[in-house]
């Protein structure tokens, strides 16, 4: 249904988008087209909205600071951010990124906080998980877009893949369409626009999902437009590939490849198979095909270099889903005192303040760790950590109780000359 | 009766010859399109096949009493392409790779193909070999018994194929189906019907 949604906000917005220079009968047709699919999805409009009013009140609960889900939503946006710089892989920063939502996600179905907003018989946790998915592309992915994209971009300038498809693209360009392969029409320049129009939607929605939705329009327009003067026969992979491969070598490939690493990456790794799949996977082997252009000759050595990296991809998903089931949480930690250089770290549910201090040494570059420690301020008072204290149980604790508690955890040195600090290590501030 | 609905993916793939790239507009290659499309076509729901393109495809087969969706990804044959092609049939349950009947250096290289996943595919494959265009039979250039020869030799299934006259065509479907390993890795979910957005797959995974 999503899908079917979605083709009626697309055609919504190319009627309003260049309306004037269509004829009239063009608009008829698409009028016609739209009443139709309203039609089709106004059976489903009961079952949509009070999935949406879900969705809506997800994304509020994102937002809410008081909210323990919106303190985990908000440290891993910070979290996220700070790591993204650090980054020289753009699959480990897209896979973090996609492990930290799956975590999110993980926790938010089955915690109180949502049960509170629905009646869980309602809905079955399949069901919310894909609510919580959407309600989470707006929440996370929304807000990091800009930051994605501008890393990833970093990260193929410095590794020469966006020079490498730059110089393949006039290339490819220049090449006719015999020498690519070619055997059928190729998309007329009226179609070409349209499909370059499709990529741009593409590289400004946030929604993976989505972006592979506009991938797949793009397709079918490219199919239409090979079966022109030969309608009815069915093309293959055969035909498809070079003609993909004219038509993207006519594109922004640098958006193309970002566009393409966000979907593979950043889907929901439960949604792996299906037709979206299978363009996803011939895109990226097109790409890779037209970046290693020049260097195609009947070496084995290309072979591997892309077999590598697709079986680098199915491993990742399989490793990040076996992953995602170790929750871990976030946690915000300043440096000497509240307001001080700040860092939010990722650690498992149950790890200990001895474990984080470790962390926290090396994530400040403290030369004595033996000399600092893990502290909280709760309402101004000063509490020391015990190393066996959790410091996540002490978290979720403070944010559930009764009384709003304003608190901070700070690591610094320990300090033996004045009145000795209390030391906790349970976690009850209710 | 308990239906219970699962995916399989099924790799199709094959070689063109080098000859098939002097681009002559139809009959360059060895049909392979041609199958997967009067497979589909032949469906008994005209629902059943909303895909965009001849590439990818899918179709429900009913197999005993379970029915199987295959998803059938098409490779592209050309040398050009072939360093892609493990990213099409890792993953997979089943490839069917079709050589033509009367170009015998097609089913030359369809030994390679078959030696490529032997090596790099998924360790429990099956492999299906189709040789295409048996109604030419009047201009072959591979025996029949050659070619069931070699497929028995590596325990592939075998089948000569007409895509143009239907020949053989769900036979090839339904022994596939027969030879994947079925529901025991994969329980139906019970009374919740077919599952159009998360389904489990079954295909096992090559960890090399």
């Amino acid at each position: 249904m999503p899908l079917r949604k979605e083709s009626t906000e697309d055609d919504l917005e190319m009627l309003s988008g260049s309306s004037s220079k269509k004829t009239r009968s063009v608009i008829l047709a698409k009028a016609k087209n739209r009443l139709s699919l309203v039609n089709l999805s106004n059976v489903f409009t009961v079952f949509l909205s009070s999935d949406r009013k879900l969705q809506k009140k997800i994304v509020e609960l994102a937002q809410d600071k008081d909210s323990y889900f919106g303190n985990l939503v908000r440290d891993y946006r910070v979290y996220s951010l700070e790591t993204m710089v650090k980054q020289s892989s753009s699959t480990e920063m897209l896979q973090e990124i996609r492990l930290m939502m799956t975590q999110l996600k993980s926790y938010l179905v089955q915690s109180t906080e949502l049960k509170s907003l629905i009646d869980p018989a309602s809905y079955t946790e399949e069901q919310l998980e894909v609510i919580a998915e959407t309600a989470l592309y707006k929440c996370v992915l929304k807000p990091l877009k800009e930051a994605i994209n501008s890393s990833l971009k970093d990260i193929h300038t410095k590794d020469g893949s966006l020079q490498q498809l730059k110089e393949n693209q006039l290339v490819i360009q220049n090449t006719t369409t015999t020498d690519l392969g070619i055997t059928t029409s190729v998309p007329e320049t009226v179609v070409l626009e349209k499909i370059l129009h499709k990529f741009a939607a593409m590289h400004k929605t946030y929604s993976p999902e989505k972006k592979i939705a506009i991938l797949l329009k793009t397709c079918k327009l490219i199919y239409d437009s090979m079966a022109q003067g030969n309608p009815g026969k069915p093309y293959g992979a055969d035909d498809f590939l070079p003609v993909l491969m004219y038509v993207l070598a006519r594109s922004n490939l640098t958006e193309v490849l970002l566009n393409v690493e966000y979907m593979m990456e950043l889907m929901d790794p439960a949604l792996q198979l299906g037709e979206g799949s299978y363009y996803l996977t011939t895109t990226y082997g097109v790409l890779e095909h037209i970046k290693n252009y020049d260097k195609i000759t009947v070496t084995r050595q290309l072979s591997m270099e892309v077999q590598d990296s697709i079986h680098r991809w199915e491993r990742r998903r399989t490793l990040n889903k076996a992953r995602a089931s170790r929750s871990s949480d976030f946690i915000c930690i300043s440096f000497l005192e509240i307001g001080g250089q700040s860092r939010t770290l990722a650690s498992r549910h149950d790890t200990t303040a001895e474990q984080l201090s470790q962390q926290c040494a090396e994530k400040f570059e403290v030369s004595h760790p033996k000399d600092y420690g893990l502290f909280v301020y709760v309402d101004d008072q000063c509490l020391q950590l015990d190393k066996d204290a959790l410091p996540h149980h002490i978290k979720a604790s403070l944010l559930k109780s009764e009384t709003k508690k304003d608190f901070h955890f700070i690591y610094k040195p320990i300090d033996h000359k004045t009145p000795p600090v209390p030391i906790v290590k349970e976690s009850d501030f209710s | 009766m308990q239906i219970s609905w699962f995916l399989q993916k099924i790799q199709f793939c094959l070689e063109n010859c080098n000859l098939s790239q002097t681009f002559h507009f139809s009959d360059t290659g060895v049909g392979k399109s041609s199958i997967v499309w009067r497979f589909v076509e032949d469906s008994f729901d005209p629902n059943i096949n909303p895909t965009i393109g001849a590439s990818f495809m899918t179709k429900t087969v009913q197999y005993q009493n379970e029915l199987h969706k295959f998803l059938i990804w098409d490779t592209a044959g050309q040398e050009r392409f072939r360093a892609l092609a493990p990213m099409y049939y890792r993953g997979s349950a089943a490839a069917i790779i079709v050589y033509d009947i009367t170009k015998e250096e097609t089913f030359s290289t369809l030994k390679n193909w078959v030696k490529e996943l032997r090596q790099h595919g998924p360790p429990n494959i099956v492999v299906a070999i189709a040789g295409n265009k048996c109604d030419l039979n009047d201009v072959r250039e591979v025996m029949e018994k050659d070619a069931k020869d070699y497929a028995d030799s590596i325990h592939a299934i075998f089948v000569e194929t007409s895509a143009k006259n239907a020949i053989n065509i769900n036979e090839l479907f339904i022994e596939i189906s027969r030879r994947i390993p079925s529901t025991d890795t994969n329980p139906p979910s019970s009374g919740k019907g077919f599952k159009l957005r998360r389904q489990p797959s079954v295909t096992k995974r090559s960890c090399c």
